[in-house]
């Protein structure tokens, strides 16, 4: 059987990190969550996903912080930050880290599954 | 100030133990103000009470301050009150959160009923009335936001180019030809960055809910003479001569889940610049926003 990509998605807000891990099991991924940057990051050295959802203010180190400690990693691997505010300064400086998308919540979970989706087949 | 049934705002106030007095039913009422603090003796300040009223009846009130506070012993009161502003702002940015997750769940949950199923039709009006929640919320970012009077050197066009970023996964998913022309890269003003940001958000999002899958958005920067012009053009439904002299009027809304303070915001932020806000429509075809900023010497 083909290995079902898989994501980890970092957020503190407990429901928030639920709702996204629940909503992209239903399409199909293998899908992990973390509440920090230093959970994320054991818990990438172990399952190795293809691609991260991260919020950009979690506890620890920021989200960037930790989508270059993961691309260190994995070069390959997708990171799509996401937030509570558009900051445009974090905004430039997400994609300079190397981020595929830059999510302003609230948005709609399609976007994201559709952000995915294009994200792992580019 | 009793605050009628505007619990989240009487909450904010009582927990900091500050009690205002003033008359509740006020739609939008500006002016001087007697504000009682609680300890701390009675306070005139020149107060823009605007409460916020849906159909349903007032979801809110917003209350900020211009000018010191004038009386006996109030030093570090007008204080508290402008930090009120940024209080709310935070409360409200941590409502985002639980709305964002209970409206994915909804979202799943819908996904996992049938057309035919009842409770579907009850978990889309609990999405839609999240959503009317969540531009709330927005709204009062937004207002709080207007507080913040800090003026800095903005490079306009850099400034546009980095709000149509935030757009770009919107009009990628409308299909939207956004088009950017800067006739001059070599824009400044003298601004505050977040309120003007706040004013192109306005604008490109009206534009956006205006117009049909496919259409065009195009934003045009340009510098005549002493002026700097920004325009936002849509190809959308237009104006409707009806509508035409409320558009600017606070909560004047032809949208399901508008709260109708986006351009209300917008003039006043661009008046606070010394700028003037305008438009022209056609009525099926489209429209142009443009607001003018005078240049002072050192934005040249
Ligand atoms: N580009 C546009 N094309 C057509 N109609 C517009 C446009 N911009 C504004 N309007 C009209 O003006 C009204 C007021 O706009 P305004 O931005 O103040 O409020 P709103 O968009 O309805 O709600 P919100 O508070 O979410 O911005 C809108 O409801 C709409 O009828
Ligand atoms: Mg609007």
């Amino acid at each position: 059987m083909e290995r079902k990509n898989r994501i980890l998605v970092v957020d503190d807000q407990i429901w928030v990190r639920r709702m996204l891990q629940e909503a992209l099991q239903v399409q199909g991924y293998e899908v992990f969550g973390a509440s920090s940057g230093f959970e994320a990051l054991q818990l990438a050295a172990e399952k190795k996903p293809d691609l991260a959802v991260i919020d950009m203010a979690i506890p620890g180190m920021d989200g960037l912080t930790l989508l270059s400690k993961l691309r260190e990693i994995n070069l390959n691997l997708r990171g799509i930050m996401i937030s509570g505010d558009g900051e445009k300064k974090a905004v430039k400086r997400a994609l300079e880290v190397g981020a595929f998308a830059y999510l302003v919540k609230p948005f709609d979970i399609s976007s994201l599954e559709n952000l995915i989706r294009r994200a792992l087949t580019s | 100030m009793s605050f009628g049934d505007s619990n989240v705002y009487e909450d904010f106030f009582t927990s900091r133990s500050y009690k205002v007095s003033e008359d509740p039913d006020v739609f939008v009422k500006e002016g001087a103000h007697t504000v009682v603090l609680e300890n701390k003796g009675c306070h005139t300040f020149n107060v823009n009470t605007i409460v916020v009223k849906n159909k349903k009846g007032v979801s809110g009130v917003i209350v900020y301050c211009e000018g010191e506070g004038k009386s006996e012993d109030n030093k570090g009161a007008s204080e508290s009150l402008s930090v009120i502003g940024e209080l709310a702002a935070s409360a409200v940015h941590e409502i985002k959160n639980p709305l964002f997750s209970i409206r994915g769940f909804l979202q799943i949950l819908n996904n996992t009923l049938s057309e035919s199923d009842k409770r579907k039709e009850y978990v889309k009006i609990m999405i839609s009335e999240v959503d009317r929640l969540e531009s709330l919320v927005k709204d009062f970012l937004m207002l709080a936001k207007t507080q913040n009077d800090s003026k800095e050197l903005v490079w306009v066009c850099e400034l546009v180019r980095e709000v149509v970023e935030l757009y770009k996964n919107s009009f990628e998913k409308k299909k939207i030809q956004f088009r950017l022309q800067a006739k001059d890269e070599s824009v400044f003003l003298w601004a505050n960055k977040d309120q003007l940001e706040q004013v192109f958000i306005n604008l490109l999002q009206n534009a956006l809910e205006a117009v049909e899958e496919g259409g065009s958005i195009d934003v045009i920067v340009s510098k005549k003479e002493e002026k700097v012009m920004i325009q936002v053009k849509d190809s959308g439904r237009g104006i409707s001569p009806e509508v035409r002299d409320k558009i600017f009027t606070p909560f004047f809304t032809t949208k399901k889940n508008g709260t109708g303070l986006g351009l209300f915001i917008s003039k006043r932020i661009v008046e606070n610049h010394e700028g003037k806000i305008y438009f022209s429509s056609d009525e099926g075809k489209g429209t142009i926003f443009s607001v003018e900023f005078p240049m002072r010497e050192t934005d040249r």
